[in-house]
């Protein structure tokens, strides 16, 4: 009995200096211990593009214009990093509404600068070839939109006269941080 | 008469106010920068959650490379592996294509697979995800927009050499143009600062931000019209400069543990 009191008593004796061991002894009061809290967050943003964009043309012979709202917000970027916003034509013209029929070529859609909130627009045309830059955000920017004015050339007179109908053409937004 | 007019208006409000007329969605991460030794497998995972209320949307996810004009306003995309520094090829993504609704969450897993005999620099080439088209056309002459995004991914393989300098500067109408050269074995990406000093002073009169906080390659692509070293990056000119002889001091982070600078007398035709 006295040797497995003796064991215990010596048991409790270690278990209690490696629990002083691995602990910190501070005399009271005491405010030097910290804890530091790390949120790691990732790069983000949330996007807003249109559906769609439409020319109501009355004069093929005229410019015409359409708009289309484009927005980043909630952005979140490593220090100094920007979004840029690009645009390119899936195709070399748009889908008349009778196959062979007149239309217009992807370069016939142009967009201006414009205003741009916490960004800078660039102006510029729109290619099949080559995404052509709209927008870049500013540097550590919350959000970036605007609304975009499209221009649709003028047709020339000499041209066989364009039909009336649908003139469908699909153009993707990119939205790039590389 | 009254039950009909109203049921006609409750679907024409729901008709204006639905999402068909946008497209809303939130993105995770912007990019991707591993660190990796040959023969290393990496994993990561790219989200995209559509905003509720959003219809079903088809979305396809591939690897592709890029690289930008040399004035940085144009961007141009190949398939995997195209240029000489992509790993492009060490990339697969996983599901390629799945239709997502308006709440959920589209995650796309990238694994990256370093070839053992990989070297050391950096390798870039990008994640994009793009919306398919949706078989509903519009009525008139209309474009049909669609979304696309593209996430940088950078893989360097140690050791990487960062080095760069300043080789030109020009200014026009518009904006200061400095030229820099990637002188390392990988991306860089460069911000900085443009200040306009009257000559013989040392106070800046004007400062201007480099726009685009773009990367640079490392050694230059055989591939013609590919990406080119160095490249140029432009801050505007400040509205209220005017015409006349400036001192112009480029200041450019360029991931480096210093800043590069230079400078050089430059003759502004400002706005004023």
């Amino acid at each position: 009995m006295k040797k497995l009191t003796m064991f215990l008593l010596v048991a409790i004796l270690v278990l209690g200096a490696s629990v002083i061991a691995g602990a910190v002894v501070v005399t009271l009061p005491d405010e030097s211990q910290t804890t530091t809290f790390t949120a790691t967050v990732a790069e983000q943003a949330d996007v807003t593009v249109p559906a769609t964009v439409t020319f109501t043309v009355n004069d093929v012979t005229t410019t015409t214009a359409g708009t289309g709202a484009v927005s980043a917000t909630s952005i979140v970027l490593a220090d100094t990093k920007t979004l840029k916003i690009y645009l390119q034509g899936d195709a070399a013209s748009f889908t008349p509404p009778a196959a062979g029929g007149t239309t217009w070529d992807v370069g016939d859609v142009s967009w201006a600068a414009g205003a741009w909130t916490n960004g800078t627009g660039a102006s510029g045309t729109l290619s099949n070839v080559a995404y052509n830059e709209v927008a870049t955000s500013a540097a550590n920017a919350p959000s970036t939109s605007s609304t975009i004015t499209f221009t649709l050339a003028a047709k020339a007179t000499a041209d066989p006269a364009v039909k009336a109908g649908d003139h469908a053409l699909t153009a993707t937004w990119k939205f790039e941080s590389l | 008469m009254k039950r009909r007019v109203i049921f006609f208006s409750i679907i024409l409000f729901f008709f204006l106010t639905s999402s068909a007329f946008c497209l809303s969605f939130h993105i995770a991460p912007l990019s991707f920068k591993v660190k990796a030794e040959p023969g290393e497998v990496v994993n990561r995972t790219f989200t995209l959650s559509l905003k509720e209320g959003e219809g079903e949307t088809y979305f396809r996810s591939f690897i592709e490379d890029w690289w930008r004009s040399e004035d940085q306003k144009n961007t141009f995309y190949r398939p995997a592996g195209t240029l000489k520094s992509s790993c492009g090829l060490w990339c697969t993504v996983n599901p390629v294509e799945e239709a997502v609704s308006g709440g959920e969450t589209l995650k796309v897993r990238l694994t990256i697979s370093v070839p053992p005999n990989a070297r050391p620099g950096g390798y870039w080439t990008a994640l994009t995800v793009n919306e398919l088209p949706s078989p509903v056309k519009p009525e008139g002459v209309a474009i049909s927009f669609l979304a696309s995004v593209s996430i940088g991914i950078l893989v360097e393989v140690p050791s990487v050499k960062r080095e760069a300098r300043i080789v030109g500067m020009k200014a026009d109408e518009d904006f200061v143009w400095v030229k820099v050269k990637n002188l390392g074995n990988t991306l860089l990406r460069v911000t900085g600062k443009v200040n306009f000093l009257a000559p013989g002073e040392d106070k800046a009169l004007f400062t201007s931000e480099l726009i685009s906080s773009a990367s640079l390659p490392g050694e230059a692509d055989p591939l013609v019209g590919g990406p080119v070293n160095p490249l140029e990056f432009r801050a505007p000119l400040p509205p209220d400069l005017s015409s006349g002889t400036y001192l112009v001091q480029a200041i450019l982070d360029t991931d480096l543990e210093y800043y590069i600078g230079a400078e050089k007398i430059l003759i502004i035709k400002g706005k004023n």
